[in-house]
């Protein structure tokens, strides 16, 4: 299993999807937004990082820029977005700044267990 | 000054053309009197030839040897000699001598002259007489002595005649001669007299013409051809003096004293075009100016409208945003059930059931918004108005914000607020909902939020003040627009009606809604409610119309 970051502002979101990560067998990290993430990162050194987009302080595509810019290690780390954004721009933002999935919400929790399995596979960590 | 009336040009011309007219007829006159003079010359000259001239030749021959010397002699001789041949020479002379004595009478004839001629001829027929006797005394033998003594003619009396017809011929002579001379003299008096005549008339007429022309005329031209001159040159105030003159270049200046006047009028005309033609100018330059700002009225009303359309393309994003959140809540909660029902205790469930309720509440508060949104835009915003407690309202939206946020501290100091006032409760509760939510939302890390209630003045005033994120100070006019979201919100979720939403409901109590932010320190916003009861408006008032008013100062109370 792996080890996984998951910054989410929502409380009533990140506590049941926190549950779902850690009853599918994953350890897990959860911080409550951008700048807490960032810091959760460099001492939780994550497999994969799941990602909210839109967080006071500091957002999910801001929060991996600076990971990737600050500590380039991070960029072999997948990142997965999940945004209540559904529309082209942001997914395309999203993507453009360094992940590898962007999901949107409402998600489906068999779907976010198939992209966290394939990411981790082929990171061949799984 | 010869002339005591101001000569006429015309004038000028007519005393040239009489002076041509009167040389002209004085050399037709001194002509003729050449001609005449000429005539007379040659009667003259005629009387003279064919008078005492002729005469002189008939004298002559009847004086010559052949004449009557001849006669004489030849008669002797005929006597002598008894030759009758010379009878015939002797009636030959006598035949002469009677013509040229008829000759001589065919001639005007003086009295002695008949007389001589008269004597002379008596002589003829003596001898004519005297051939006769002769022959006849010849043929009947008588001796030439004998006949000459008998056919013996006094002469005397011819010669005396003949002498006499000199005298009086040679005086006839003299008398032409001297017409004649006199003729010649009067025919040369008149050439000359003429002539120095016809120069003097011609010498005295272009003097005069001369004089008329330098005095009157030209320096008067000289002043006209100035006149013209200035006013060519558009001086048309030029002095244009002999407007009285009686004459063609008194015409002429009164012609150029009307052309002046045409041409003040024209200048008239021309500043006034000028003028008019500013005018025009400066209406164009106004309307160009006036289109300018028309121009940039309509691309101000377009940046507006791009703003407004840009902020609208923003909340539909957000509002996408926003209800997804609770449904991704309630999906959650969901599927957790769902593919965790065999674990989950009772106590996971109602935690669950409830999460599900309080999204859904979240969502319909939002639909709420956006429909009363809708209905203000569409003039269809109901207001059911009823007595409420303000106090109470304040508070309950205090503790259900309390409740959605447990971790921040809402403070709220209600007391002074009137339990009694008339309103829609509904729509004020959305107000005080709105403002503490947005006061949680946007302190996401600062979580004192303050809530003062006082009334001043006979209104009612509600301050809510956070330590959150703020808003610019450039961005303050705006924040009441629709849709408008604060560039300090960036990462948190709002679609940008809720504030709209709020100073429309204000404003429809009568009231007004007025904000205090410093970036990054934090907002206080302060509802303002009139206490006394209103009569409610119905629309949304014009918002360009609020007038800034003082607030008690409400940030001072904890």
């Amino acid at each position: 299993m792996a080890r996984i970051l998951y910054v989410e502002d929502e409380p009533d979101i990140r506590s049941d999807v926190v549950e779902e990560l850690v009853d599918l067998g994953h350890t897990i990290s959860a911080a409550a937004d951008g700048r807490e993430g960032l810091q959760m990162a460099l001492d939780f050194r994550p497999d994969i990082i799941l990602c909210d987009c839109l967080m006071p302080g500091m957002t999910g595509p801001e929060m991996v820029r600076a990971l990737h810019d600050g500590y380039p290690e991070f960029k072999s780390v997948p990142v997965v977005f999940l945004s209540a954004h559904a529309d082209p721009a942001h997914q395309e933002e999203g993507l453009a700044a360094g992940a590898r999935a962007y999901l949107t919400k409402p998600v489906d929790f068999d779907e976010l267990e198939g992209v966290l399995g394939e990411l981790l596979d082929a990171a061949g960590t799984a | 000054m010869p002339w005591k009336h101001p000569l006429k040009l015309r004038g000028i011309a007519n005393l040239v053309l009489g002076s041509l007219a009167l040389v002209g007829l004085i050399v037709v006159g001194v002509h003729s009197s050449a001609v005449i003079t000429e005539i007379k010359l040659k009667d003259t000259w005629t009387s003279y030839a064919e008078g005492p001239a002729r005469k002189a030749a008939s004298l002559t021959r009847l004086r010559d040897s052949v004449g009557f010397d001849g006669l004489i002699h030849h008669f002797h001789d005929f006597v002598l000699r008894q030759d009758r041949t010379l009878i015939v020479k002797v009636q030959e002379r006598l035949l002469d001598m009677t013509i040229a004595l008829s000759f001589y009478r065919s001639f005007d004839l003086s009295e002695r002259e008949g007389r001589a001629l008269d004597k002379i001829e008596d002589t003829f027929l003596q001898y004519a007489d005297a051939i006769v006797v002769a022959e006849r005394m010849a043929s009947e033998g008588y001796a030439p002595m004998e006949i000459r003594h008998a056919t013996r003619i006094n002469t005397d009396a011819a010669v005396q005649a003949l002498a006499e017809l000199d005298v009086e011929l040679s005086g006839g002579l003299k008398q032409s001669e001297a017409s004649l001379e006199a003729a010649i003299e009067r025919l040369l008096f008149f050439g000359i007299s003429s002539t120095v005549v016809v120069a003097l008339l011609l010498g005295g007429v272009s003097l005069v013409v001369y004089w008329s022309i330098h005095r009157r005329v030209l320096p008067s031209l000289g002043q006209l051809s100035k006149a013209m001159k200035s006013l060519a040159t558009g001086d048309v105030q030029v002095q244009i003096d002999g407007l009285a003159r009686k004459d063609e270049i008194g015409e002429m200046t009164r012609a150029l004293n009307i052309l002046k006047l045409v041409s003040i009028e024209r200048w008239r005309v021309k500043d006034e075009l000028e003028e008019y033609r500013s005018g025009l100018e400066a209406t164009v330059r106004q309307r160009t100016q006036e289109l300018e700002e028309q121009k940039c009225r309509l691309e101000e009303a377009l940046e507006k409208e791009r703003e407004y359309n840009a902020m609208q393309d923003q909340f539909v994003a957000m509002a996408s945003h926003e209800f997804r959140t609770p449904l991704t809540i309630i999906d959650s909660a969901a599927q957790r059930l769902e593919r965790r029902a065999d674990k989950l205790q009772p106590g996971d469930i109602l935690q669950r059931a409830q999460k599900i309720r309080g999204a859904v509440k979240r969502m319909l508060t939002l639909i709420e918004s956006v429909l009363s949104s809708a209905s203000l835009d569409a003039g269809k915003f109901k207001v059911e108005v009823q007595p409420y407690d303000l106090r109470a309202l304040v508070e309950q939206a205090c503790a259900r914000q309390r409740d959605i946020s447990p971790l921040h501290n809402i403070v709220a100091h209600l007391d002074e607020l009137p339990a009694s006032m008339t309103g829609d409760p509904s729509l004020l509760e959305q107000v005080f909902t709105n403002l503490l939510s947005n006061a949680v939302k946007y302190a996401p890390n600062d979580p004192q939020i303050l809530v003062v209630g006082k009334v001043e003045a006979g209104k009612a005033y509600v301050a809510v003040k956070d330590q959150g994120v703020g808003i610019p100070a450039r961005e303050l006019p705006k924040l009441f627009e629709r849709f408008f979201r604060a560039s300090t919100s960036t990462g948190i979720a709002g679609t940008g009606i809720g504030l709209n939403l709020v100073s429309q409901i204000v404003e429809l109590h009568g009231g007004r809604i007025d904000v205090e932010s410093t970036e990054g320190e934090g907002s206080t916003f302060i509802v303002q409610l009139p206490v006394q009861t209103q009569n409610m408006v119905s629309e949304a008032p014009d918002q360009s119309d609020r007038v800034p008013e003082v607030a008690p100062d409400l940030r001072t109370a904890s």
